[in-house]
C-alpha cells in the first residue's frame, strides 16, 4: 500500500490552520496529521461515504434533473432564503450571492452560533482588532471574556503561544466566563461571572478603565475587586487583547466600547471567535458585493439589510420564507425549534458535502465535493486573512459553487425564454 | 471594428491638441485606419480623449470592506438595481464592488489603481477585483512596516529579490510605503515616528533608512511605477518638512508622493496649520524625478481609510465617532473613520485650498496628476466638480468665497491665481499623466498600438456636467457607456507587473516567516488561476541585466 | 364611511406598503387606489389583488384585516389619520412626518423608526426597537409621539433624540440605549440597562429598575416638567394616577460614560 502526503488546510473552524498534512493510502483519507479534535472530526466528516450527489425527496436523480427542481422550486418562491455558508468556501459564497440576487432571496450566513450581533454592533461604533501574529508576537495580556476557545478553536491557544506549556513568563491570560471552563484551566487567572451579568460587568469596567465614578451598591451583584485588578492590568500593558464568542447585540456592544475605551490608552485589540471555518469569509463576501455582511434582502431587486427582520432565524420563526436553499448547514438540527419547524414546512434545497439531518429531510439535497478536501478555494480565517484550501484528496463530484452555478444558469435560461 | 469620427481628440501623450481626427478602434486596440464599412459612432462637435487612469484610489481589499461593513446609513440611500446586465449594488462613499466598477465606467475611468493592499491579504483584493467589472486594476503592495524586509534592510541582505518576491507571490503592480516606520511603532502601544531619522524602537531602522533601500530596490528592479510614498506625519501641521526631508531622501531617484496636498501643511505641530504648497510645487517643478497625486479634499462626506492607523486614532477623536483599527502582522495596520468637510471649517477649508494651490501653481501636470484619495478626500464621484474648479476660474472664485476666509487668507489662492486648466491639460491630470506615471504603456493614449479605451464627452461649458455624463465611454473597443447609460459590463483585467527574482530568496525567507507570520511560506504565495487570471503582465526592466 | 382598504386574506409572505397613507391617497379615484403597486416578496402587484378598497373621504384611511405580515404601514407619512384595525407588521409608521396613526392591536419590531413628527398610539403592544435608528445611524426618532397602551420590546427609542415615547406595560432590555435626548415614560415595569450611553434626555419609570452602576443618585424631587408630560398623557388615556403626576421622584444621572447629563426618574410615591 504506497501511502502519500498531502498539505491541506483545516476548515474544521475559524482557525483555518494551513500547516496540516494529510495522509492517504491508496488515494483514500487515512489520518490527517496536525490538526486537533474539532479537525479530525472535520476531516471524518468529510471523508465518510458521502450520499448519492443529487436526490429529489430522497430518491436518488440525474445532477441535471436535481437542478431543474431547484431552480422550479426557487423560480416559484416569493421570498426564498439562503442561508448557511459559513463552511463553504468564498467562491462558493460569491456564487450564493449571485444566486440569491437572481432569484430575488434573503441572504444570511448567520445562524445560532454565528450571530451576527458583532457586525451588528461594530456597525454602531466600528471595532479594533487584530490577526493571530499580531496577538502572539505582541498581546502581553489575553482576556477570554466569555469565550472557550480550548473546546471551541482547539490550535488558538498554541497557535497564540498563549497555552500554559508556550506562555511566556511576562504574558499573562485571564479567563472571564460562567464556570471553570478548559480554557480557564490554562490561564493565570479565572473571574466567575453569570452571562446574564455580561453587559454589566462590561460596562463597569469602561468606567474602571476611564476611572468614571461608579455607584458600588448598583455594582454589589458583580466580582468588583477582580474587575478593578483587570481594568487596572488592561490599563498598563503596552498591548491586551479580548477573545470572546457569539454574544447579542448588547454585549456585543458593551465589549467593543470596552475595546474602544482601552485603545484610547494603550493598544488593544478584540477577535471575536468563528466556530465555522469560513464564517468571516460569508460577511465579508456579502459586504463587498452588497455592502452588508449579513441579513440581506434582494426581494425588490436591491441590497437592503436589516439584522433582526432578515436574520434567517427571525425570518423563519416568523414564517415569513416560503423556500429556503442552504448551503452547508444542518439547519433542523441548529437552529431553535420554531425556526426549524417552519423550515420542515416549506420546500428546501440543500448543498451540503456531508449526510446531514437537514439535507435527508430536503426537497433537493446535493452533495458535493467539500472545500478544503476535494475541492480547492479561498477561506478567510475568524482574524480576517485569506487562506488558501487545498484539494487533498480527489472527487469526481462538484463542489457548492458550480451547483449554485449551474441552478443559476437553469434560471436564467427560464428568463431567456 | 469602430471608427470614432471627427471628434476633437485630446491625445497629449502624442502632441495631439483638440485636431479634429477620427479614432479608428480594432481587436481592442487603437489601430491606423479602418475600413470604410467599420461601425461608426459620429463624434462631431464631442470631445474624444483616452479613457481616464486614476493611479491612486481604494477600491478593494479588507481595509476598504470593512469601511463597507461600517456604513450601512449610506448604503440604505444609494442603491443600484439589478438589471439584464449589471448586478445590484450599494453606493455612498465606499461603494460595493460592483457598483465601484460600473460609476467608474460611468464616470469614463478605464483604468484603476487600488493604492494599498496588506501583501497577506492580496488574495481578498484579487477576489474583489474580479468582482469589480468593467475596469482594469492594479493594486500597490504595502512594504513600508515589513518586518522581514527590516530585517533585510538592516542586516544588509537581499532586500531586492525580496521585494521582486512579495510583487510576484502577490500579483500585485508596485511598491507602497504609508508612514515608513510608523505604522509598526503605532503597534508598540499606539506610538508612532515624527522625522525621517527616528528609530523604529528595537528593529535597527528609521524611516529614512527604509524609505532609501526600498527606492533603491524599486529603481534596481526597474519597475515600471517609482516607489509610491505616503510620507511620516500626515494631517500634522508643519509636516511639509518631513515631505520636503522625504523628497531630498529621493533626489535623484524616481519617487511618486501620494495625496501631496496632506502633507503640506505649514505652522506647528499642534497649531493651526497653513499652506507650505508653494514650497512644495516649487520642489516638484525643480526634480523631474519626482512626481506626486494631489488628493484632493472635496466638502461633503468622505471616509478615511488607510495603512496610516496612527492617523486614524487621530481622527476618532476629532469626530468621536465610528473607529475601526485592524492590525495586520508583521506588514503593516489599518484605520478607517467616516469623516464629512465642511465649507466652514478651517482645517477643512484649508485642505481643500492646498489641494488647488497644488493643482494650481504646479507648472508640469505630467508629474501633478489628479485624485482625492477615493474615498479619503471625498468620493471619486465628485471628479467632475474638481475639474471644473480647475478649468473654470469664475466658479472656483466662487466657492472660494463661500468657504472659511481665514484659512484662505493662509493660501495664495485669494491672489486670484488666472489659471484655468485647458482640455489638454485635463486630459493629462487624468489619463495621459497617471498612465506615464504608471508605466503602462498600453494606457492613457490613442497611439497606434493603445488598449482601445475611449471616453467621449459631448462639449458643455459646464464642466462638471460635461465630465460627469461622458456620451460614449469605450472600453477595449466595446461601447461600454452610452448616453450616460451602461450598455454592457465585461470583466476588467489585473495588471500586475513580471519582476524576475533569484529562486533562493525563499530560503532567506523561510525563518522570517516562521519568526512573524502565522501563515506558511508555501502557502502564501497567490497562485489560484482564478484570483490571477485574466492578467496582463508588464515587464520591469532591471538595471544592469538587459533583462 | 371613511376610505377602507381591507386585506383580503394574510399573504403568503410580507407585504410591503410603503405609501398607503392618507395624505397620499387623499382624493384618488378608487381605480387609481387599485392600480397602486405594493410588494408581495419579491413581486410587484396590484394593491387590488390584495386589498378590497371601499368607502371615499379624505379624513381618514381605514385599514383591515389580518395585517401582521403587512410590513410599513402608514410608513413616510405626512398628515391626516390612519386608522388600522387590527395588528400592524414590522416598520409601521417608519419615517413619520405628521397626521395620527393609530392600530387598534399590536405593531411589530421597528415601529416609528426614524420618525420625525406625527402620533403614533398602539393599543396593543410593540415589537422590539420601537422608535429606533436604521442600521448604523447615530439618531433615532427625531420628533413626535409613540403611545402604547400595551407592552414593548426591546431596545425602546434607542438613539432616541427628540419626541415622546410612553409605554402603558412593561418595556424591555436596553431601553433608551446610546439616546440622545427626549422622553421616554414607562408605567410598566423597566428591562435591564435602562439608558446605557444615554447622553441626555428623561427616562421615567413607575416601578423599581436596576440601574447601571454607571448612573448616580442625585436628588429626589417633584419635577414640575413632569407633571405636565404626565397630564397631557392622562389626557391620551394612559393610566396614570395623581399620585403619580404630583408625586415625589428619585433622579438618577448618567449615563457616567458619556456625558452624564441624562436622567432616569423612579417613582417613589405620592404625598
Amino acid at each position: 500500500m504506497v501511502t502519500t502526503e498531502r498539505a491541506a488546510t483545516c476548515a474544521g473552524c475559524g482557525c483555518g490552520c494551513d500547516d496540516i498534512e494529510v495522509a492517504l493510502v491508496a488515494g483514500a483519507f487515512e489520518r490527517a496529521a496536525g490538526t486537533c479534535a474539532v479537525g479530525d472530526a472535520w476531516f471524518a466528516e468529510l471523508t465518510a461515504d458521502a450520499p448519492p450527489v443529487a436526490r429529489v425527496d430522497g430518491r436518488e436523480v440525474d445532477f441535471a434533473d436535481a437542478v431543474e427542481a431547484s431552480a422550479a422550486i426557487l423560480g416559484e418562491a416569493r421570498l426564498p432564503l439562503v442561508c448557511g455558508l459559513g463552511q463553504t468556501d468564498c467562491e462558493s459564497q460569491r456564487a450564493a450571492v449571485a444566486l440569491a440576487e437572481a432569484i430575488g432571496a434573503v441572504i444570511d450566513p448567520a445562524g445560532p452560533l454565528e450571530d451576527g450581533a458583532v457586525g451588528a454592533a461594530s456597525e454602531a461604533i466600528g471595532l479594533s482588532t487584530a490577526t493571530f501574529g499580531e496577538l502572539r508576537d505582541r498581546a502581553e495580556l489575553v482576556v477570554a471574556w466569555h469565550a472557550d476557545p480550548v473546546a471551541s478553536n482547539p490550535r488558538l491557544l498554541p497557535r497564540l503561544r498563549l497555552d500554559r506549556g508556550e506562555r511566556a513568563a511576562e504574558r499573562v491570560l485571564v479567563v472571564v466566563d460562567t464556570q471553570r471552563t478548559a480554557t480557564a484551566a490554562e490561564a493565570d487567572e479565572f473571574i466567575e461571572l453569570p452571562r446574564e451579568l455580561d453587559f454589566e460587568a462590561l460596562w463597569t469596567m469602561r468606567a474602571l478603565v476611564r476611572e468614571v465614578p461608579l455607584d458600588r451598591d448598583l455594582a454589589a451583584r458583580l466580582p468588583l475587586d477582580a474587575l478593578e485588578q483587570l481594568a487596572g492590568s488592561l490599563r498598563a500593558c503596552t498591548y491586551g487583547a479580548v477573545l470572546h464568542g457569539p454574544a447579542g447585540y448588547g454585549n456585543a456592544l458593551a465589549r467593543l466600547a470596552l475595546v474602544r475605551d482601552l485603545a484610547r490608552i494603550t493598544h488593544v485589540v478584540a477577535l471575536p471567535l468563528r466556530p465555522d471555518g469560513n464564517a468571516r469569509g460569508a460577511e465579508d463576501v456579502l459586504a463587498w458585493q452588497t455592502g452588508y455582511p449579513a441579513a440581506v434582502s434582494f426581494a425588490r431587486g436591491h441590497p437592503r439589510a436589516r439584522p433582526g427582520e432578515f436574520s434567517a432565524s427571525g425570518l423563519l420563526e416568523r414564517g415569513e420564507t416560503d423556500a429556503a436553499l442552504i448551503v452547508g448547514f444542518d439547519a433542523l438540527r441548529h437552529l431553535p425549534p420554531p425556526a426549524a419547524d417552519h423550515l420542515r414546512r416549506i420546500p428546501t434545497i440543500v448543498v451540503d458535502p456531508r449526510a446531514t439531518e437537514t439535507a435527508a429531510a430536503a426537497r433537493v439535497a446535493f452533495a458535493t465535493a467539500a472545500a478544503g478536501v476535494q475541492r480547492e478555494g479561498t477561506g478567510h480565517r475568524m482574524d480576517g486573512v485569506p487562506v488558501t484550501l487545498r484539494a487533498p484528496l480527489a472527487s469526481e463530484r462538484v463542489g457548492d459553487r458550480d451547483v449554485l452555478a449551474a441552478i443559476e444558469a437553469r434560471l436564467s435560461a427560464e428568463e431567456g425564454t | 471594428m469602430l471608427r470614432i469620427g471627427h471628434g476633437r481628440v485630446y491625445d497629449p501623450a502624442n502632441g495631439v491638441d483638440g485636431e479634429v481626427r477620427d479614432v479608428c478602434l480594432d481587436g481592442g486596440t487603437v489601430v491606423e485606419d479602418l475600413p470604410s464599412h467599420a461601425q461608426r459612432i459620429d463624434a462631431r462637435g464631442m470631445v474624444v480623449m483616452p479613457g481616464g487612469v486614476d493611479i491612486h484610489s481604494h477600491i478593494a481589499g479588507p481595509a476598504v470592506n470593512a469601511a463597507r461593513k461600517l456604513a450601512p446609513e449610506e448604503h440604505r440611500t444609494d442603491v443600484l438595481d439589478r438589471t439584464a446586465i449589471t448586478r445590484s449594488g450599494t453606493g455612498g462613499t465606499v461603494p460595493s464592488t460592483f457598483a465601484t466598477g460600473y460609476r467608474y465606467a460611468l464616470l469614463g475611468y478605464t483604468t484603476v489603481v487600488d493604492a494599498a493592499t496588506p501583501p497577506l491579504a492580496a488574495r481578498h483584493t484579487l477576489a474583489e477585483l474580479r468582482d469589480t467589472p468593467i475596469v482594469d486594476a492594479a493594486f500597490l503592495v504595502l512594504m513600508g512596516n515589513n518586518l522581514s524586509l527590516f530585517e533585510l534592510i538592516r542586516e544588509g541582505g537581499p532586500l531586492t529579490e525580496a521585494v521582486a518576491w512579495w510583487l510576484e507571490a502577490t500579483g500585485g503592480y508596485g511598491v507602497k510605503l504609508v508612514n515608513p516606520g510608523g505604522v509598526e511603532m503605532w503597534k508598540h502601544g499606539n506610538r508612532n515616528v515624527t522625522s525621517l531619522d527616528d528609530e523604529v524602537e528595537g528593529l535597527g531602522v528609521t524611516p529614512r533608512s527604509v524609505v532609501e533601500a526600498i527606492a533603491g530596490a524599486v529603481d534596481e528592479l526597474g519597475l515600471p511605477h517609482p516607489v509610491h510614498v505616503h510620507c511620516n506625519n500626515l494631517g500634522v501641521a508643519g509636516n511639509w518638512r518631513t515631505t520636503l526631508d522625504t523628497l531630498d531622501a529621493l533626489e535623484g531617484r524616481r519617487a511618486h508622493l501620494a495625496h501631496l496636498q496632506f502633507h503640506a501643511y505649514g505652522g506647528t505641530p499642534g497649531k493651526r496649520p497653513r499652506s507650505s504648497a508653494p514650497e512644495l510645487a516649487e520642489h516638484l517643478d525643480a526634480h523631474p524625478e519626482h512626481s506626486a497625486d494631489v488628493g484632493q479634499v472635496m466638502f461633503g462626506p468622505a471616509t478615511t481609510l488607510t495603512a496610516d492607523a496612527p492617523v486614524s486614532a487621530m481622527l476618532r477623536e476629532i469626530t468621536g465617532g465610528k473607529w475601526v483599527n485592524a492590525d495586520l502582522e508583521a506588514e503593516t495596520g489599518c484605520g478607517i473613520v467616516p469623516f464629512a468637510y465642511r465649507e466652514r471649517n478651517y482645517v477643512h477649508a484649508l485642505q481643500w485650498a492646498i489641494g488647488l494651490e497644488l493643482f494650481l501653481l504646479s507648472r508640469d501636470p505630467w508629474r501633478v496628476v489628479l485624485s482625492t484619495d477615493h474615498p479619503n478626500g471625498g468620493s471619486f464621484l465628485s471628479y467632475p466638480r474638481l475639474i471644473r474648479l480647475l478649468m473654470d476660474r469664475e466658479f472656483r472664485n466662487e466657492q472660494i468665497g463661500r468657504v472659511n476666509q481665514k484659512a484662505i487668507g493662509r493660501t495664495v489662492l485669494r491672489d486670484d491665481l488666472e489659471r484655468e486648466y485647458t482640455l489638454a491639460e485635463i486630459a493629462i491630470i487624468t489619463r495621459a499623466g497617471p498612465a506615464r506615471l504608471l508605466g503602462l504603456a498600453g494606457k492613457g493614449h490613442l497611439g497606434v498600438g493603445a488598449d482601445a479605451d475611449v471616453t467621449v464627452y459631448s462639449e458643455h461649458e459646464d464642466r462638471e456636467q460635461m465630465f460627469a455624463t461622458p456620451r460614449y465611454v469605450i472600453k477595449g473597443g466595446r461601447v461600454i457607456v452610452e448616453d450616460g447609460e451602461l450598455r454592457e459590463a465585461p470583466a476588467g483585467i489585473l495588471l500586475r507587473v513580471a519582476a524576475d527574482h533569484d529562486e533562493a530568496i525563499e530560503r532567506t525567507l523561510q525563518p522570517l516567516f516562521e519568526e512573524h507570520y502565522s501563515v506558511q511560506l508555501a502557502n502564501y504565495p497567490v497562485r489560484e488561476s482564478w484570483l490571477l487570471e485574466p492578467a496582463r503582465r508588464i515587464q520591469a526592466r532591471r538595471n544592469g541585466s538587459g533583462r | 364611511m371613511p376610505l377602507t382598504l381591507k386585506l383580503r386574506e394574510p399573504p403568503t409572505v410580507p407585504l410591503e406598503t410603503e405609501g398607503l397613507t392618507p395624505d397620499r391617497l387623499a382624493g384618488r379615484r378608487r381605480g387609481e387606489i387599485e392600480a397602486l403597486t405594493v410588494w408581495h416578496g419579491n413581486r410587484r402587484e396590484r394593491l387590488a389583488d390584495f386589498f378590497a378598497v371601499s368607502g371615499d373621504g379624505d379624513e381618514e384611511l381605514r385599514i383591515e384585516g389580518d395585517l401582521r405580515l403587512v410590513k410599513f404601514l402608514g410608513a413616510g407619512m405626512t398628515a391626516g389619520r390612519l386608522v388600522v384595525a387590527g395588528d400592524a407588521g414590522m416598520h409601521t409608521g417608519a419615517e413619520m412626518r405628521g397626521g395620527e396613526l393609530v392600530v387598534e392591536g399590536d405593531v411589530g419590531d421597528f415601529a416609528g423608526t426614524g420618525m420625525r413628527g406625527g402620533r403614533i398610539v398602539v393599543r396593543g403592544s410593540a415589537g422590539h426597537q420601537l422608535g429606533c435608528a436604521y442600521p448604523g445611524d447615530h439618531a433615532g426618532m427625531r420628533g413626535g409621539e409613540i403611545l402604547v397602551h400595551g407592552d414593548a420590546g426591546d431596545q425602546v427609542g434607542a438613539g432616541l433624540r427628540r419626541g415622546l415615547i410612553a409605554v402603558a406595560g412593561r418595556i424591555g432590555d436596553a431601553a433608551g440605549l446610546r439616546m440622545l435626548a427626549g422622553t421616554m415614560v414607562a408605567l410598566g415595569g423597566v428591562g435591564a440597562q435602562p439608558g446605557a450611553a444615554m447622553r441626555r434626555g428623561t427616562i421615567v419609570a413607575m416601578s423599581q429598575v436596576t440601574l447601571l452602576p454607571t448612573f448616580a443618585y442625585a436628588c429626589s424631587y417633584r419635577p414640575p416638567f413632569l407633571r405636565l408630560y404626565l397630564r397631557r398623557l392622562r389626557e391620551l388615556d394612559l393610566p396614570l394616577t395623581d399620585q403619580q403626576i404630583e408625586g415625589s421622584y428619585a433622579r438618577w444621572s448618567g449615563d457616567g460614560l458619556e456625558l452624564r447629563r441624562g436622567e432616569v426618574l423612579i417613582y417613589e410615591g405620592g404625598r
